[in-house]
């Protein structure tokens, strides 16, 4: 019987995805259970003590941490779309013949072949409230009187922390899009010229609806990466001051390492997981049902 | 014949992942446990020397050839004892041995920020100085330095680069101007105004980014003011009047336009910094900042104690050396390389190298520090110093702490309330 079974089976697939599955279950799912086990219990005295929501009911009764919830959400967003559309923007002008476009393309990916840490001090120079690039410029535009302090107050640390965000991001989705529009064939645009269809309506009509799915794609990704992200923000500001630019990764980290609260932070890491998921989900649900129709 | 062949390539594929799998842990744990055995037993032959693994962090680029130079002296006078040394940087160094303590891989001696200490020591890792040291060897050290090695009653750590803070001042700015650079509060407030010529040159500068700002200079001004964190019960209490009164003191400085404008935007590097850029006429420091000013000569200073309100006051800072349990075993070996490096003549190298103040009061009466009156400054403040106690809520209160000040700094919360916030989030 079991033999019969056992033949019956075509195990061969099975097997090749093997070490596959062998290296996400335990580089990606194991240790994601086990963030949740560490948000849910604790080990005191050699015990299993079950906390139920008790670490949730805590971070979500601390005003700071809904705070930083919505910075998270301002900071991805504030990058995310930006980025997107000046990486169009820059995709479009790379897929004409341009002179010296391979430099170009080139220069483009500069920002994304930076390593994030090395991006984000060349940043902190730029920003350097005596010294930087920034005050420099702006003062010999006769813009600004005396240095200003970027990364002193919210209000100005927060929109250059975007800045810098929007500047490490951008390569990527330049460069997809780029492969995207080299994919659309060129009889399309031709077969519209002839119609007599403006450069507009070739883009609105042409351009956009083939570049969705790939569009689309480069959105989701740079969603989950840019809400991940901690070299930028731990580099400029740690979070500060008073917790104005912390993101739900930095003030976590903060929470874990400096704390030592695993069990807070555990559950800060499950609810950005959540929200991620639930972003992906809807994201993905809304594209499809666009490409379906 | 190609699905058979695919099946073959898909088992041979499992299982040389799996042998690897299985083969990859035995050989590093076998000889690291067959390493110790002798060490630990204590019945190998004399011919095998014991190893103990000693890690520094990095205080300045030169940590690595002290080290080594360090190990070479004494493996050249003793033979039978071999000396792991490894520099691990001072930004690394708290999570790195976290991990490694948790993997139980730390090494025998490491000299880590006193404030880390409630961390290891919670987790029973540590072995005491008693277990490994004999009984006098902390006779030597100044009584209220040996202090900061201490957590929960019992010696943890060996105090090692000490310092206070002090305030620096332009002496040729003061004296082109006719100021007595200032000693208490209200001279402070005055002479940052008086001395100051914005934007070129601004008074005090004051710290309001990044943990010290709470951790070094409000709470040295507040105990300057009577005030402090803890009640005499130990329990966490900042929101009093003393503490209030200070923080309204500093704000009040901002206000005048006595400090540097936006301080929230200031870390500890750039207090150096705009003090070495001539920027600001006054700031406080530990004696590091001159050998750092040794490039400037045009920078003209002085140095004298915290200005003070009601009571002198100094913050005292020292790293540790700490033992752990893996030190027990091994440890004739472990004392005698300690009671080596801590020979006064290589202590007062030491700290002649790295800008540090002496543990030791024999290095204190050394004239290198005598007859320096920049650094007798700092010396005499050891002796009343108060150094940061050792609390496993003491990083925690740190950081929001912090947080605090910078919300009176920027304005938007008053000293009162901002204290009384605090005080409610570490009862939390």
């Amino acid at each position: 019987m079991l033999r019969l079974l056992l033949r019956r089976v075509n195990w061969t697939p099975y097997l090749l995805v093997l070490p596959a599955g062998l290296l996400v279950g335990m580089f990606l799912y194991w240790p994601i259970l086990g963030t949740v086990q560490a948000a849910v219990e604790v080990e005191q005295a050699g015990k299993v003590v079950r906390l139920g929501l008790d670490n949730f009911r805590a971070i979500f009764a601390d005003r700071v941490f809904l705070r930083v919830l919505w910075q998270t959400v301002a900071w991805t967003s504030g990058v995310v779309f930006p980025a997107v559309v000046i990486a169009l923007a820059i995709a479009l002008v790379l897929h004409r013949r341009l002179p010296l476009r391979s430099v170009m393309r080139a220069l483009v990916i500069l920002p994304w072949a930076t390593p994030m840490p090395i991006g984000a001090m060349i940043w902190k120079w730029i920003l350097h409230g005596r010294l930087g690039l920034l005050n420099e410029a702006l003062m010999r535009l006769g813009i600004i009187a005396e240095p200003v302090q970027w990364l002193a107050t919210a209000d100005s640390a927060f929109p250059m922390i975007i800045l810098a965000g929007i500047w490490m991001t951008v390569s990527f989705p330049a460069i997809a899009l780029l492969s995207g529009l080299q994919s659309i064939p060129s009889e399309y645009y031709e077969a519209a010229e002839l119609d007599g269809a403006t450069k507009w309506q070739q883009f609105w009509d042409i351009t956009l609806p083939s570049l969705m799915p790939v569009l689309s794609t480069v959105t989701l990704l740079e969603f989950i990466m840019v809400f991940n992200s901690f070299p930028v923000v731990w580099i400029l500001t740690q979070g500060g001051p008073n917790s104005r630019t912390d993101l739900l990764v930095t003030y976590l980290y903060t929470t874990a390492f400096k704390y030592l609260e695993f069990g807070k932070a555990s559950a800060m890491s499950v609810v950005g997981l959540a929200i991620i998921l639930a972003y992906a989900l809807l994201f993905l649900r809304l594209t499809r049902r666009r490409e379906a129709t | 014949m190609t699905q058979r062949f695919l099946r073959l390539f898909a088992f041979v594929l499992v299982s040389a992942l799996l042998t690897a799998g299985c083969s990859g842990g035995s050989p590093s744990t076998a000889p690291a446990g067959g390493q110790e055995q002798p060490a630990a037993g204590g019945t190998a032959p004399a011919a095998e020397p014991v190893r103990i693994s000693f890690v520094q962090m990095t205080y300045d680029s030169e940590m690595e050839n002290w080290g080594k130079e360090l190990v070479a002296e004494f493996e050249a006078a003793n033979q039978d004892i071999k000396v792991d040394y490894q520099v691990v940087s001072d930004i690394q160094l708290h999570d790195w041995l976290l991990t490694r303590g948790e993997g139980g891989q730390a090494p025998d001696i490491v000299n880590v920020a006193a404030a880390w200490i409630p961390d290891y020591a919670g987790r029973d890792w540590l072995a005491t100085v008693d277990e490994v040291l004999p009984a006098g060897f902390k006779d030597a050290f100044f009584a209220s330095v040996w202090e900061q090695g201490s957590y929960d009653g019992k010696q943890y750590g060996i105090p090692d680069a000490v310092s206070t803070r002090a305030l620096y001042y332009r002496s040729d700015l003061f004296e082109a101007k006719g100021i007595k650079p200032p000693t208490t509060w209200a001279e402070l407030m005055a002479t940052a105004k008086a001395v100051a010529d914005p934007p070129a040159v601004y008074g005090l500068a004051l710290q309001g980014k990044e943990e010290e700002t709470f951790a070094a200079q409000f709470i040295n001004f507040a105990w300057a003011n009577g005030g402090g964190v803890y009640d005499s019960n130990g329990r966490i209490k900042v929101d009093t009047p003393e503490n209030t009164a200070t923080l309204e003191f500093l704000v009040s400085m901002i206000q005048a336009k006595s400090t540097q404008p936006q301080p929230t935007g200031t870390g500890t590097q750039d207090t150096l910094d705009l003090f070495k850029s001539g920027t600001v006429a006054m700031t406080m420091s530990g004696p590091w900042l001159i050998p750092y000013l040794a490039d400037s000569p045009e920078i003209k200073f002085g140095v004298l104690p915290i200005p003070y309100q009601s009571q002198k006051a100094a913050l005292g800072v020292a790293d540790c050396l700490v033992l752990f349990k893996s030190a027990i075993p091994k440890k004739e070996a472990v004392a005698r390389f300690l009671q080596f490096m801590y020979e006064p003549a290589r202590r007062l190298q030491f700290d002649r190298d790295h800008g540090m103040l002496p543990e030791l009061q024999a290095v204190a009466a050394d004239a290198f520090f005598q007859q320096n009156p920049s650094l007798k400054v700092f010396v005499d403040q050891i002796e009343y110093a108060t150094f940061v106690p050792l609390r496993d809520d003491w990083t925690k209160l740190a950081t929001e702490g912090t947080k605090a000040v910078q919300a009176t700094y920027a304005g938007e919360k008053s000293p009162e309330q901002a204290l009384k916030d605090l005080q409610a989030l570490m009862e939390r």
